[in-house]
């Protein structure tokens, strides 16, 4: 995996190609709304160079909403709080992206409050794609009302230096989260992740799979912490963290906490840090295919254990093919975004 | 007939430890080779230092396989060459598709072959050609490498692999070991679909059974990382009736 170049440059009339045919599509340059599609059941508005999102109660739109928040102006610093409300009984797929539009150096720092009301269930993929000089800081705190559920798609595919800090609460009983994160790292690139799941109430179930390949001389930190409060019985809590690391000088944290004060609870956390699997290695190679095409292989193979778990088979397909050119080092900007 | 490959006093060791002590060995196109012998002898050995192990280290002796030194190349230029192992344990690759990996295979030997990739439509037309050798399904296609396959089913994905790679020489390692009949009489029918007077075969096996289905014009016995004694097909009979005891006895003579 080589550094990343980024040669995309907007010219104004940006629009995201990706994805889902049946995407509804939200374009916020430099924190102003420079394209909307009708929204449908949406209400979008736009305060303070962030966006509020909310989905009336009982609502289930069909296709997905797609947020493409990108910095254009080099130099340009980004703080803001944003703001997702998805009502009762709702249903949302949701896809939120990051992007840096040049090889200037970025700094930004943005904070997602999603609120999941009562039996609302919500799918949400946020893939990070920003240059190797840019600074971002990315929290989101999701409360979960009794009966909610989300799924949280994590994806970093670069960024120069990244502090991820998803936090989920659950609030009301029977609700669950599962997230999956991904995360590529290469040449001096950073990414720090901090997970924080509360199970404060009984009943919920939250799992977490969060998978690394880094190359070159990247870092990357994993600190997943999951807290069970007193009265959270029947809480069933999982976390993985698996590390591949595909160059000598490459390094990986990982660190598990579990803070249980509940005593009828399932909860359990693995975290691995490894090298490409040499016995894996020398069976592709004896068929003929080369080193580089094998560890290829292999690293593609290891971040599908992430990507499998998106639903939607369109963006899925995106996001391996994305996937396995950021780690040929051949993905320069996010492919599939179009001028138009 | 064109010389396949020429063993002349290979040594290897893993560790400090002498495996192989003088292996002296030549298959030509058309050839089926069997080497049969004790546990411990040095088959595996001698299979895995012929595709680039890096495990063991060659401390003496030639390889000559297609006209070149087949000791300097790497497991990938073997390959390319014509050389294929049936592995004993074929290697489980969670999340590689056996499609994609047979794909990139396939396309890299027609790289060095100076020819295009295989359209997805002729790669296909070819899977499903080969499979049918094996009596494999399609729906093998889309599941990872070997995961989840039963014994059978990951020695006929051996198979299917040849077929797809279709090498100059294949060594079987211990092909037959864990199959029930059924499974054996498919992979050997397909060994035998694949062979012609261009091919050769080096099988290495415990059992006679094996040979009934695949007929080997030569026997070797090894022993101790030496061939103690080679003769016909009516040599592996012979040691199904009687053990390798007598032929280890008389070589120590």
């Amino acid at each position: 995996m080589k550094d990343l170049k980024y040669i995309f440059k907007d010219d104004g009339g940006f629009r995201c190609g990706v994805p889902l045919m049946d995407s509804r599509q939200v374009v916020i340059t430099d924190g102003v709304i420079n394209r909307m599609d009708a929204t449908g059941d949406y209400i979008i508005k736009n305060p303070d160079g962030a966006f509020s999102l909310s989905l009336q109660d009982g609502r289930r739109p069909s296709g997905s909403i797609q947020i493409v928040k990108v910095l254009d102006n080099p130099g340009s610093s980004a703080k803001s709080d944003n703001y997702i409300t998805v009502g009762k009984e709702s249903s949302s797929r949701m896809l939120l992206c990051y992007h840096t539009m040049s090889e200037a150096a970025y700094s930004s720092v943005e904070k997602v409050h999603v609120s999941i009301q009562e039996n609302a269930s919500v799918v949400l993929t946020v893939m990070q794609n920003q240059n190797s000089r840019s600074d971002c800081e990315f929290g989101l705190v999701a409360d979960l009302a009794q009966g909610a559920s989300l799924k949280l798609n994590l994806i970093t595919l670069s960024g120069g230096e990244t502090r991820n800090r998803p936090s989920i609460n659950f609030t009301g009983e029977h609700a669950g989260c599962e997230v999956n994160g991904l995360y590529l790292a290469d040449g001096s690139q950073k990414i720090d992740t901090v997970v924080n799941i509360n199970h404060m109430v009984p009943y919920c179930k939250s799992s977490q799979l969060f998978r690394g390949i880094l190359n070159g001389k990247a870092v990357t930190k994993f600190n997943g912490v999951i807290y069970v409060a007193k009265d959270a019985q029947k809480t069933e809590a999982f976390q993985a963290n698996n590390n591949l690391l595909s160059s000598e000088q490459a390094r990986a944290y990982t660190q598990p906490h579990l803070i249980i004060y509940a005593d009828d609870v399932k909860c359990s956390h693995g975290a691995t840090v490894g090298n490409l699997n040499e016995d894996e290695l020398f069976y592709l190679r004896s068929r003929g295919i080369s080193l580089e095409e094998a560890r290829q292989l292999q690293q593609q193979a290891f971040a599908y254990g992430v990507l499998s778990k998106i639903d939607n088979v369109e963006l899925r397909r995106e996001l391996e093919i994305m996937t396995a050119k950021r780690l040929r080092g051949e993905l320069t900007g996010c492919m599939a975004c179009v001028k138009g | 007939m064109a010389n396949l490959i020429e063993i002349k006093n290979l040594h290897a060791r893993i560790g400090e430890k002498e495996i192989l002590k003088g292996i002296n060995l030549t298959v030509n196109e058309g050839e089926v080779h069997a080497i049969m012998g004790p546990n411990g002898s040095g088959k595996s050995t001698l299979s895995a230092v012929l595709v680039g192990n890096s495990a063991y280290e060659v401390t003496e002796g030639t390889v000559t396989f297609m006209g070149k030194d087949l000791l300097k190349l790497l497991p990938e230029e073997r390959s390319w060459l014509g050389l294929f192992l049936s592995f004993q344990y074929p290697i489980e690759i969670p999340g590689v598709t056996n499609v994609n990996f047979m794909k990139a295979a396939v396309n890299e030997h027609r790289k060095y072959k100076n020819l295009p990739p295989l359209s997805a439509a002729e790669y296909l037309k070819l899977m499903r050609a080969k499979m049918g050798i094996v009596e494999m399904d399609p729906s093998f296609s889309s599941r990872g490498v070997n995961v989840g396959f039963s014994g059978g089913e990951k020695k006929r994905n051996e198979i299917f692999q040849m077929a797809m790679i279709e090498p100059k020489l294949s060594i079987l390692d211990e092909t037959d070991s864990g199959l029930d009949v059924d499974a054996l009489r498919i992979v050997a029918n397909g060994v035998n679909k694949l062979k012609n007077s261009g091919n050769g075969y080096i099988l290495i096996t415990h059992y006679e059974r094996l040979l009934d289905y695949i007929v080997p014009d030569f026997v070797h016995v090894l022993y101790n990382g030496k061939i103690i004694k080679t003769a016909g097909k009516e040599l592996a009979v012979e040691i199904e009736s009687r053990g390798y005891d007598g032929f280890i006895k008389e070589s120590e003579k």
